[in-house]
């Protein structure tokens, strides 16, 4: 079997079950045997917990709550429990200045920030220290996508996906169950930029293929400033989004998936695959605009971009290329159907499934994120299987990872006794 | 069998599979050895061999605008009459489509029940034993409930019946499944409420705010109900509590050789197993 077979947001993952149960697992918690994470989460003494909405929820009915115990079956412990009790990396966000990292965590919902200089020789086979580990019911963290940062406000954001639908904001001092400020937005956010000309905030949406900005500081139902979306601009299930603020303008990376008809009951078009693409607007825009510039075609290697940075002072583009297991350098001018100028994978870099990339200017350093238990740093001219130079690791090495990204659907494949899970 | 922080022992992935990232169905034929995805954000359904990996182009894509396709949760697979069923949650209907179908391919038979007031049909199930389909669906009032088709049936029809009501313990339902005569649902039962409209333009109106996935709701379950059933009908089998580890359960798949049942939650961000052969016997299908 791929050694890497494994199941990975948003893949259709096969896990055979064939062994013995392990038994005394739990959810969140630990395996037997294994090793804790550097630092437990504790919640911020005093910090003040805001109140969840009130909403009109389910309530179950007396006649219901009055048979339920009586039911045959009831409280049956699972014989199976499949879950990674450690967080798994998605995006970065970096503030080169105040020296901090923010990575998100769709599988605990939690971000860990690290400082920039962060001790994580290689060859070190545990948990690396973080400097906070955001995660709660108070922090509002769920399916955490996007990471945006602040570094003026001092604050970071983190885009919840799916069942989430917001973004929750926090300072940088924010650590434990930290209650944070969060804003609704449109179903299916996944990239997060921020701009300090704008002081805006951009948000990328998959199921209604757009880019949404809003103020800095709006909270709960602030309505959105503007939008790119529209049949013009290309958009096709965006990933991530980098703000360039320097060149004005605003880049995502697309998956290539479209249906209208998904949320417009009388689209009748049916949908449609496009190529994977990189495309980058004015950061001005608003409506229908067409892309400024758009990397397209088979010399890209685009395969399932997640995520994309740009470096101003050498002109590049970097973007976390997932199912390829490498990240591909575009010149920052590039457009059409063009190769990168150079590719950084292969096993001894350690990307795997690389979810997240952010490029650190002050020390030109190349971050990239897996979805798993790693994420890399490298010289920002790093090519080929360039090893990293250090290893961030948020679970010790050789740790499994389900992979899970929400898992909704279930299938079971009783010629190879295999459960399927598409993420 | 296996548990705990496992890698998969393969995955299909990548841009040839024509996969997204947000499938919510999925099903295996294992008298053809087929896997079949339902891919939301590109309106189609998705087949590949049994064994596939990798990033492999899938076998057959049905994809177009003569399918009719808008928002397709859970599949179905009809390995006895060949067909394959999607519950269209935007396109508020269930549609069945030839199993070997490819490319533009017109349903067979589209069930969109208007006069019964289905709405938003997350789930679908098909019994090739008793000829009935099973949708997962809402209420007029968004209140969940079971309906029970003809596996034949074509157009707006009424149900042959219908399982809901405050004794169900159904207040959301997401996928089902159906075995010899007995149904098999998750009540998701989730506080969940999309903030903005489906088009993803502005608030809803009245939204205060989001919604956080620690709002307090009633505990999800697994329901087992006959086919038979009708109306106001309590489960006659349930995996619920704390013990299960189920809180917002949303796959759903069966074992029945081995008396098992498989859930998935995007909530605990995992798969549990349970070992129930009690809820396999015969005597659960026939009529009360």
């Amino acid at each position: 079997m791929n050694k890497r077979g494994l199941a990975f947001a948003c893949i259709l993952a096969v896990i055979g079950y064939l062994a013995a149960s392990m038994g005394q697992w739990r959810w969140n918690g630990l395996a037997i045997g294994q090793i804790a994470p550097a630092r437990a989460a504790d919640p911020e003494l005093g910090a003040k917990v805001p109140a969840i909405p009130q909403i009109a929820a389910p309530v179950e009915s007396a006649k219901f709550q009055k048979i339920v115990d009586s039911i045959p079956g009831g409280p049956i412990q699972p014989c199976l429990e499949l879950a990674d009790p450690y967080p798994e990396f998605n995006s970065i966000a970096i503030d080169p200045k105040n020296g901090l990292a923010v990575l998100s965590d769709t599988n605990l919902k939690s971000a860990l920030v690290y400082p920039l200089d962060v001790k994580a020789d290689p060859t070190n086979r545990m948990p690396t220290r973080y400097s906070a580990w955001i995660k709660g019911p108070a922090t509002w963290l769920s399916f955490a996508t996007g990471v945006g940062i602040d570094p003026v406000r001092h604050e970071f954001y983190v885009a919840e996906n799916d069942y989430g639908d917001d973004i929750a904001r926090f300072p940088y001092r924010a650590s434990g169950n930290y209650p944070a400020q969060v804003l609704a937005i449109p179903h299916g956010a996944y990239g997060l930029a921020v701009s300090q000309k704008y002081r805006q905030l951009a948000i990328s949406i998959e199921h209604t293929p757009q880019i949404i900005f809003y103020r800095l500081d709006a909270t709960q139902v602030d309505p959105p400033l503007r939008s790119i979306r529209g049949q013009r601009t290309k958009l096709a299930d965006p990933h991530g989004l980098f703000w360039d603020e320097k060149g004005g303008e605003i880049y995502t990376v697309n998956h290539g998936n479209w249906n209208r008809g998904d949320w417009d009951p009388d689209d009748n078009r049916g949908g449609r695959y496009f190529p994977p693409s990189i495309t980058v607007y004015p950061d001005d825009a608003k409506g229908d605009v067409a892309p400024r510039r758009m990397i397209q075609g088979s010399l890209t290697q685009l395969n399932w971009p997640s995520a994309i940075a740009v470096d101003n002072r050498h002109g590049e583009i970097f973007v976390a290329n997932t199912v390829s297991n490498n990240v591909l350098v575009f010149a920052r001018t590039a457009s059409g159907n063009v190769a990168p100028v150079r590719v950084l994978g292969g096993t001894h870099s350690l990307i795997d499934h690389p979810m997240g990339v952010a490029y650190d200017p002050a020390r030109d350093e190349l971050w990239v994120a897996n979805f798993g238990h790693t994420a890399e740093i490298f010289g920002r001219a790093a090519g080929g299987d360039a090893a990293p130079r250090r290893v961030i690791r948020n679970a010790p090495a050789g740790a499994g990872h389900t992979d899970f990204g929400n898992p909704m659907a279930l299938a079971y494949d009783s010629r190879r006794d295999e459960i399927l899970v598409p993420n | 069998m296996a548990s705990g922080n496992l890698n998969a022992v393969r995955a299909i992935e990548g841009q040839r599979t024509k996969l997204t990232r947000v499938a919510h169905g999925i099903a295996y034929d294992p008298v053809h050895d087929l896997i079949i995805a339902a891919e939301p954000l590109a309106a189609s359904l998705v087949f590949f061999r049994g064994g596939a990996s990798g990033n492999t182009p899938p076998l057959r894509v049905i994809q177009g605008p003569h399918t009719g396709i808008h928002q397709p949760l859970q599949v179905a697979v009809d390995p006895v009459h060949n067909e394959v069923w999607i519950a269209d949650f935007g396109g508020a209907r269930l549609a069945a489509y030839p199993l070997f179908g490819n490319g533009d391919v017109a349903p067979l038979r589209v069930i969109s029940s208007a006069r019964t007031g289905m709405r938003l049909p997350a789930g679908v199930a098909v019994d090739p034993d008793t000829n009935l389909v099973v949708a997962a669906a809402r209420d007029a009032r968004y209140r969940g409930g079971l309906y029970i088709f003809n596996r034949t049936d074509n157009g707006d029809v009424a149900p042959l019946r219908v399982i809901s009501g405050p004794t169900t313990g159904l207040l959301g339902v997401w996928h089902v499944q159906a075995w010899h005569g007995i149904i098999y649902a998750t009540a998701l039962n989730s506080a969940y409420r999309m903030p903005y409209d489906p088009g993803g333009h502005a608030p809803m109106p009245g939204c205060k705010g989001p919604i956080s996935e620690f709002a307090p709701g009633p505990l999800g379950f697994i329901g087992i109900w006959k086919e038979t059933d009708n109306g106001d009908v309590p489960p006659h089998g349930i995996i619920r509590g704390a013990d299960t580890q189920i809180i917002e359960p949303g796959g759903l798949a069966l074992d029945p050789r081995d008396g098992e049942i498989f859930v998935s939650s995007g909530r605990i961000n995992g798969i549990t197993g349970y070992l129930t052969p009690q809820f396999f016997a015969p005597a659960l299908s026939a009529p009360d």
